[in-house]
């Protein structure tokens, strides 16, 4: 219940400035998000970190740095200099782990989120795809699945028994945002499927677990005994910017980046 | 994705991950480029026919200088077992007075030292020089100005290059020929070495470089006190009410950038806190200052047009917070770790050792002796600011040595001088500051303690000084002496002023200021000379050193000037005519006074010396010999500090050039190995 509210909440909020900046292409949406994100980083980052070690660490790197070049006619000198620069080094990267712990667990859950925003594209219409059930244990009744319509399914369950799986093709024959309806063993669940236009959100594998809920956190968790987790084989949406077409994350990764980058002064975090 | 998800968390993993890939890697590129560029440095030189060390007689020269330590409080301090490590030394190997320069001034004696020739070959007399047109003092090391092209745009100048800096000392440094033979050194803080040549090797300069005013040193007081009249030096600036603290503004630079800019300033204000501490509000970062407690160096950043900023650094120190609130800060240091003006070689050395070691101070001269002089901070602040500067240098010296295998190092620390200057007046006297020099010595010696431990049989040091110090009672006004004798004229209804205003120089036929000698206004040099040069000036030059030879202070019945030298008397070389016409060697006690020091032609003579500056060593310079220790025996009996660039380059195999006049001294093995020998 908990992580449900959490990730409705979560996902909601993203939802909002997705609607909110619906004009805008997802580029765009991704762009701003990122710059606040990394806003947000660095901000959080200069509170947790120990900003007086990292300066005097980066001064240190830095000094055997051009230790190097100013000594360049010792070897001996240069030599030591690299054994130094290694333990500044190694000393820098040891007084990043407070804040990236502190950090992760925000960062990765917001990554989770948005991988539902801009990781996945809809379902092409006409092209076909794969919907896979995960049980726990083997089925005593014959899965059955109800598609909304705009979606054909072409083939009976097929099963994997060894790993309690049941997939169907389906082919999305019209623009659909809907529901695939899953009956087994007398009880019923759903998945929410995307297929065709521009949705603003293609939910993930839906699943049961809380603990599985905190990475796939598109929707509700399953709540239904038998069934661990149900998907859709998504093709990857990728994200253009400046002409380049790639996947988001790389997009955020930059961008996060560069405005913590910028901002770092005005904020007067070293990092 | 979660593998992917996990290579980033935030910008701190992403930076760190970068950031150590690419130190990682760039060192790693300068590594394999310095060692792959080795075997061909070598081969140049090969070529080249370049010696380097083939004929070296030692591994590594060290030259520890103590600035104005004296000989006999040496000798007398070691004989009470107070310097044990310098008597080890001395023990071990030798301890001479080391004769000084004429005059006995720490930028004459220092560029002796590092150049072996006379004031007149490398042009260095005083502190200051006189403008031969103008007559007005100019800094004799160096010469700063805008550069020579301005893109004027409205009421901008934008300049079209860099200021010109530049250095008046000449003839060539013992470190410039060795490092043409390849045989590096690290030249650290010795005196008239701003702005920094180029050689084979490392420099930071020191004596005489600016502060960012561009000055020697001007310090600021902010102050709720009112009056409190003019300061001979330093700036008193106000301290206005604002809410529950004070607001002051820190003056910089002139904005160079502007046609009549004004200075660069910069608001801060000071909040008066629990226990005598206040918060300092500056560029917007906050300190906590408590009470006669220096603070760390402190960045400012001024800021003057199109984005251009100039970066210095300050120690603040609060030293009063009740009724009155005051507030002492540095002159505003070049920032070492972003200079505005070459302070190093290379240039990125200054900045290497602020990284390495933390910031420092890059003035010239760094221990603010005009502060305590005009009571803006007292005996205790001057001590802790000075043994901060001696602790800074002290690192950045360790740090060389740790980084020397071979070649020179030379170290000139200055706390040595500069306490000496003001507490002179306490030694020995009672009270509180009566073992203060003594505690000095000490800590030198703790220095040459520490810096033993890098001397081995391959290495030879010279502890040394550049001259040594007596008090200073009575200031000697030699314009007033010579307005009494008919030497000098005011014009009419005029009265003397500072930097020679009120002189009428058609009627003048001697002047002074510094602190060397005596100037003929000489015709054809001088803009409005009337002393024919030749026979005329020949005569009324040994006419001044016959009068002014023993000359009186009728007051006390003392000696003031044991004797005057006409300059060619005691120079040989190009830039003679630049030198003060007579040299005056003053008697122990006595010294220009700080009226004559800067022009000024007052009514009395003699006057007493009443700053806290009450030790001196402008005086005859064979009462103020230096200091030469050494680990090993040193074979003259009178060396001179203009023996030592010729005895460096002779310690590595280097015939010193013909226009060097100092001699090698001849340094014997080290004494284990002479024993093993003997044995």
């Amino acid at each position: 219940m908990v992580m449900d509210a959490f990730n409705q909440a979560f996902n909601s909020l993203l939802l909002w400035y997705s609607a909110a900046t619906a004009w805008a292409p997802a580029s765009v949406r991704l762009a701003l998000l990122s710059a606040a994100a990394g806003v947000g980083m660095i901000w959080v980052f200069g509170k947790v970190s120990n900003q007086a070690r990292i300066r005097t660490v980066k001064r240190k790197v830095q000094a055997h740095l051009l230790e190097l070049r100013i000594f360049s006619d010792e070897p001996a000198v240069a030599w030591r200099a690299q054994k130094s620069l290694l333990r500044a080094n190694l000393g820098y990267a040891g007084l990043m782990l407070q804040p990236v712990l502190v950090l992760a667990l925000p960062t990765v859950l917001l990554l989770v989120h948005l991988e539902g925003f801009y990781g996945r594209a809809p379902l092409a219409v006409g092209r076909p795809a794969i919907v896979t059930v995960a049980m726990r244990g083997p089925a005593i009744t014959a899965p059955v699945l109800m598609a909304p319509e705009g979606i054909e399914i072409e083939t009976p369950p097929v099963r994997v028994l060894e790993r309690n799986e049941v997939s169907w093709r389906i082919r999305p024959v019209a623009p659909v945002s809907g529901y695939l309806h899953f009956t087994i063993d007398g009880r019923t669940v759903s998945k929410r499927i995307e297929a065709g236009g521009s949705p603003l959100f293609v939910p993930g594998r839906r699943v049961d677990s809380a603990f599985a809920a905190l990475w796939r956190p598109g929707e509700p968790r399953i709540g239904a005994g038998n069934i661990e987790w149900i998907d859709i084989r998504y093709p990857q949406a990728s994200v253009s910017l400046f002409g380049f077409s790639t996947d988001w994350l790389v997009w955020f990764f930059i961008l996060s980046m560069a405005s913590a980058l910028l901002l770092k002064g005005r904020f007067k975090v070293s990092v | 994705m979660m593998p992917v998800y996990l290579a980033y968390i935030g910008p701190g993993a992403g930076f760190a991950f970068l950031g150590s890939f690419l130190t990682l890697a760039v060192g790693l590129a300068l590594g394999a480029a310095s060692l792959l560029a080795w075997p061909f440095r070598m081969m140049w030189r090969f070529l080249r026919g370049a010696q380097g060390y083939k004929r070296a007689k030692v591994r590594k020269l060290i030259f520890l200088g103590l600035d104005g330590l004296d000989p006999a409080l040496t000798e007398r301090y070691m004989k009470e077992g107070k310097l044990p490590n310098m008597r080890r030394l001395s023990e071990q190997g030798s301890f001479r007075r080391l004769r000084t320069t004429f005059p006995a001034l720490s930028p004459v004696a220092w560029s002796t030292f590092a150049t072996g020739v006379n004031p007149a070959r490398h042009a260095m007399f005083d502190f200051l020089n006189r403008n031969l047109k103008s007559y007005l003092p100019e800094l004799s090391s160096t010469r700063v100005r805008d550069p020579q092209r301005m893109l004027h745009i409205g009421k901008y100048r934008i300049p079209l290059g860099k200021p010109i800096v530049e250095m008046r000392r000449k003839s060539r440094t013992f470190w410039q020929v060795l490092g043409e033979h390849h045989i590096t050194s690290t030249v650290l803080r010795v005196p008239i070495t701003f702005p920094p040549e180029k050689f084979n090797g490392r420099l930071l300069s020191a004596m005489c470089t600016p502060d960012l005013l561009g000055t020697q040193g001007t310090f600021a007081l902010f102050t709720t006190r009112a009056g409190g009249g003019a300061m001979e030096s330093g700036n008193r600036f106000p301290l206005s009410k604002s809410g529950e603290g004070y607001a002051g503004e820190i003056q910089g630079p002139a904005n160079s950038m502007r046609e009549n800019g004004g200075a660069l300033k910069l608001p801060f204000t000071l909040k008066p806190g629990a226990g005598g501490t206040a918060l300092l509000e500056v560029c917007g970062e906050r300190y906590r200052l408590r009470p006669n407690e220096f603070t760390p160096w402190i960045t400012l950043t001024f800021r003057a047009s199109f984005g251009i900023r100039v970066k210095g650094i300050v120690r603040f120190l609060l030293t009063e917070t009740e009724p009155e609130i005051s507030l002492y800060m540095t002159p505003v240091n070049i920032d070492p770790e972003n200079p505005a003006l070459p302070i190093s070689h290379p240039s990125i050395y200054a900045t290497y050792l602020a990284k390495l070691l933390g910031a420092y101070a890059t003035l010239g001269m760094a221990e603010d002796t005009w502060a305590l002089n005009e009571q803006a901070i007292d005996e205790e602040a001057f001590l802790q600011q000075a043994y901060l500067t001696c602790a800074e240098r002290e690192a950045m010296f360790f740090s060389a040595l740790e980084r020397t295998r071979r070649g020179v190092t030379a170290c000139v620390f200055d706390t040595t001088d500069r306490v000496q200057h003001m507490f002179f007046r306490h030694k020995d006297k009672g009270g509180p500051y009566s073992r203060t020099i003594e505690e000095l010595y000490r800590r030198a010696d703790d220095i040459v303690g520490k810096t033993l431990k890098y001397v081995d049989d391959g290495t030879v040091l010279f502890v040394l000084s550049d001259h040594g110090f007596a008090s200073f009672e009575r200031g000697v006004n030699l314009n007033a002496w010579l307005h009494q004798n008919g030497y000098l004229a005011l014009k009419e209804g005029a009265e003397g002023r500072d930097y020679l205003q009120g002189i009428d120089w058609s009627r003048t036929k001697a002047y002074t200021f510094g602190l060397a000698g005596i100037y003929i206004n000489q015709k054809g040099r001088e803009q409005y000379g009337i002393v024919a040069p030749g026979a005329e000036t020949d005569a009324l030059k040994l006419e001044l050193a016959a009068r002014l030879t023993g000359l009186r202070d009728e007051e006390l019945g003392r000696t003031a000037i044991r004797k005057a030298w006409p300059s060619d008397a005691l120079y040989r070389g190009p830039y003679l005519d630049a030198a003060p016409d007579l040299i005056i060697g003053y008697a122990d006690g006595y010294r220009a006074s700080w009226d004559a020091a800067v022009g000024k032609v007052t009514a009395a003579v003699f006057e007493d010396n009443r700053k806290a500056w009450s030790g001196d060593h402008c005086i005859d310079p064979h009462l103020v010999p230096g200091v030469l220790i050494s680990n090993r025996r040193i074979a003259a009996e009178d060396p001179g500090i203009e023996d030592m660039a010729p005895t460096a380059l002779e310690l590595f195999g280097i015939k010193p050039p013909a226009y060097m006049e100092g001699r090698p001294l001849i340094v014997s093995e080290p004494a284990r190995a002479q024993s093993e020998v003997a044995a």
